[in-house]
């Protein structure tokens, strides 16, 4: 196991270079099999990566089992990965496809939603927030259809375009759109329900 | 060297800053979770299980070539059998049209030859009333002391409008070999000939 600092020769223009380009030195090199670039990969995105797939499925457990199998999977496919594709696209449509076919449903006592122990407290890095607020709305959003919860949280949360969701999600612009409506529609309705009332403002 | 990377996931779709809350600045403020300390460990120990057993499986010429296209071997594996199927599919339908187009150019062979043997019997049949006509004119010659003069010179002005209709014909075949009317009008014109030869040396006798 690997803990700490790690020391990898990264070419010097590749450290000047922007984050894809480092992200590309990388892949060449986890491509030949070194599980230390796989590692500064993982520490590079892992942030929100679990972020994602947490929102997602409104635990820790959970995130983490889906984090794990997505990595593994990078990791095993990524001698395939296109340079002509986004590598952040191919990540964000492994990650998905992970926490989307992760065990479900879950009956009642197993593990849950746990956003609001968490949310009070906080590793939150934004001490001016509405904590009780948010985790109501990840509560809420956990509660979505899976599709809808994933479009949403990639727009919303992840801020991406819709084109981009299309790719990851492989639907087209329009289905994410759809998705996207009856998600803000739906979240709309249980936040008012529970006394919370947003903007008509849709982006 | 010490890598020192920036964080990944900057914003690429403008967001509104301001103003009353709404849905999406909500979902964009939520607290960023990070992942525990003892996540890599479980990955690094899934990877490493999954490169012994890599290790232990000896890599397939598949396997070298998905490497080597950067595509996975299943992908490659269903390009190759779809490959195949294509391959097959067009050595049949090659062969098929390879078959058939030799068959035609059998029955187009055999039309030409079996032309070519009608139109060389039409010859020899032309050659053999030559011949014919040739010894009936030497006998018709010699008998036509025996023969009534006026028989003889209407036989005569007969057989001398034949043999011109011989000599057009034949002139006409020369530039046209195979013209069938022709062909027919000679065949009768010799068949006629022939004929009244064969009666003037009949009568001589």
């Amino acid at each position: 196991m690997y803990a700490g600092n790690i020391n990898i020769a990264i070419p010097a223009e590749a450290m000047a270079a922007s984050p894809h380009s480092m992200d590309s030195v990388l892949i060449d090199r986890c491509a030949e099999g070194d599980i230390l670039a796989f590692r500064e990969l993982y520490d590079r995105w892992k942030s929100p990566l679990f972020s994602l797939a947490y929102r997602f499925h409104g635990n820790r457990e959970d995130a983490e089992d889906s984090l794990q199998d997505a990595f593994v999977h990078m990791y095993r496919s990524i001698g395939s990965f296109r340079r002509d594709a986004k590598f952040e696209t191919w990540m964000y449509r492994i990650v998905m496809n992970a926490c989307i076919s992760a065990k479900r449903p879950r009956r009642a006592g197993e593990r849950g939603v746990d956003f609001t122990d968490e949310a009070r407290h906080p590793a939150a890095e934004d001490p001016g927030a509405d904590v009780a607020m948010q985790g109501i709305l990840e509560e809420e959003i956990s509660g979505l259809p899976e599709l809808q919860r994933a479009v949403f949280l990639l727009y919303a949360s992840q801020n991406m375009t819709h084109p981009e969701i299309a790719d990851v999600m492989h639907i087209g612009v329009g289905t994410s759109k759809s998705y996207y409506h009856r998600a803000r529609t739906s979240l709309k309705q249980r936040l008012a329900q529970r006394g919370i009332h947003t903007s008509e403002t849709e982006q | 060297m010490t890598a020192q990377f920036n964080e990944p996931g900057d914003p690429k779709r403008p967001v509104p800053d301001g103003g009353a809350p709404d849905l999406e600045r909500m979902a964009r403020d939520l607290p960023r979770r990070d992942a525990p300390d003892s996540l890599w460990p479980r990955i690094e120990q899934s990877l490493r299980e999954e490169q012994r057993r890599a290790a232990e499986r000896p890599e397939s010429f598949v396997d070298r070539l998905a490497r080597a296209f950067r595509v996975p071997a299943v992908t490659l594996a269903l390009y190759g059998v779809i490959l195949l199927v294509g391959a097959g599919m067009s050595w049949y339908l090659l062969r098929e049209y390879a078959q058939r187009d030799e068959a035609t150019a059998i029955a187009t062979q055999s039309s030409d030859e079996m032309m070519h043997d009608a139109q060389s019997d039409i010859e020899q049949a032309m050659f053999y009333y030559e011949r014919a006509i040739g010894k009936l004119t030497v006998l018709a010659e010699r008998n036509e002391g025996k023969l009534d003069p006026q028989f003889v010179a209407l036989q005569k002005d007969k057989i001398s409008l034949l043999r011109s209709s011989i000599d057009e014909c034949k002139a006409a075949l020369a530039k046209n070999g195979t013209h069938p009317e022709v062909q027919h009008y000679l065949l009768l014109a010799y068949n006629d000939l022939q004929s009244t030869l064969q009666q003037m040396v009949n009568r001589a006798n």
